[in-house]
């Protein structure tokens, strides 16, 4: 029982929020060697995506982070993959991301607002 | 505006076997996501389906390695007694009766969370 009492090894942190009509919910799981995102508007798994960061030297990359997104389940359209780029551009993680959306609606503030939502679950 | 979340995250930890193992079951609709684990890790993710035809349901790994296939199986099993869609993350290396035990303290737990099934 005392094992339970204790906080979680990993930790989970969720917020609600209603965006342009859509009841919105963010689930962040912060696991050592992955950042487990949910994203959902249908409260539902949805497409679930892999997105890690591309290696490139730094005179290249010139210190703006490139990142590959990979399908893992669902629907491979390219606005998922858009989506995807541009939450997790905007969230600059240090380990690779698994990110689950379920978003009804894909306009630019939508995505903007769920990114806020992550960034406040961080 | 904040709202009240809808989607559940259950968090616990048993002592099996002189092992501390950690669980987490976060609760969507008509689905549900399960990790055990003895460290912070999330190395692989199997996803198990009902079948529409036949018994046994639909399996597959999304990402890491599937050598002994400890997710797979769980969410098969899982899968099969809710009839939903159970995503599991298993990364306790395999032993037969650790893997009895912490199938059975998770049983125990979702039985709490679905009471009708």
């Amino acid at each position: 029982m005392a094992a339970s009492l204790k906080s979680p090894i990993v930790q989970s942190k969720q917020i609600a929020k209603q965006i342009s009509d859509h009841h919105t919910e963010v689930v962040v799981n912060k696991f050592e060697d992955h950042l487990f995102i949910i994203a959902s508007q249908y409260m539902k798994m949805g497409t679930i995506l892999q997105v890690t960061r591309d290696i490139l030297t730094h005179d290249i990359q010139d210190n703006i982070p490139m990142f590959s997104t990979k399908v893992l389940l669902g629907k491979d359209e390219p606005i998922t993959h858009v989506m995807a780029k541009t939450i997790v551009t905007a969230l600059n993680p240090l380990v690779p991301v698994i990110m689950s959306l379920a978003i009804k609606d894909t306009s630019p503030d939508t995505v903007h607002s769920i990114t806020d939502m992550i960034k406040s679950c961080l | 505006m904040d709202m009240t979340p809808s989607i559940c995250i259950t968090d616990f930890s048993e002592n099996i076997l002189d092992k501390s193992i950690h669980f987490k079951i976060i609760r969507l609709e008509q689905s549900f996501f399960v990790w055990v684990g003895s460290k912070p890790m999330l190395s692989n993710m199997a996803v198990a389906m009902p079948a529409t035809y036949g018994q046994i349901p639909a399996v597959s790994t999304l990402f890491g390695a599937k050598l002994e296939q400890i997710s797979e199986s769980l969410a098969q099993k899982l899968a099969k007694k809710y009839k939903c869609q159970v995503f599991v993350s298993c990364s306790v290396p395999f032993d037969a009766n650790l893997s009895v035990l912490i199938e059975k303290r998770l049983a125990q737990e979702l039985n709490q969370i679905f009471p009708s099934s």
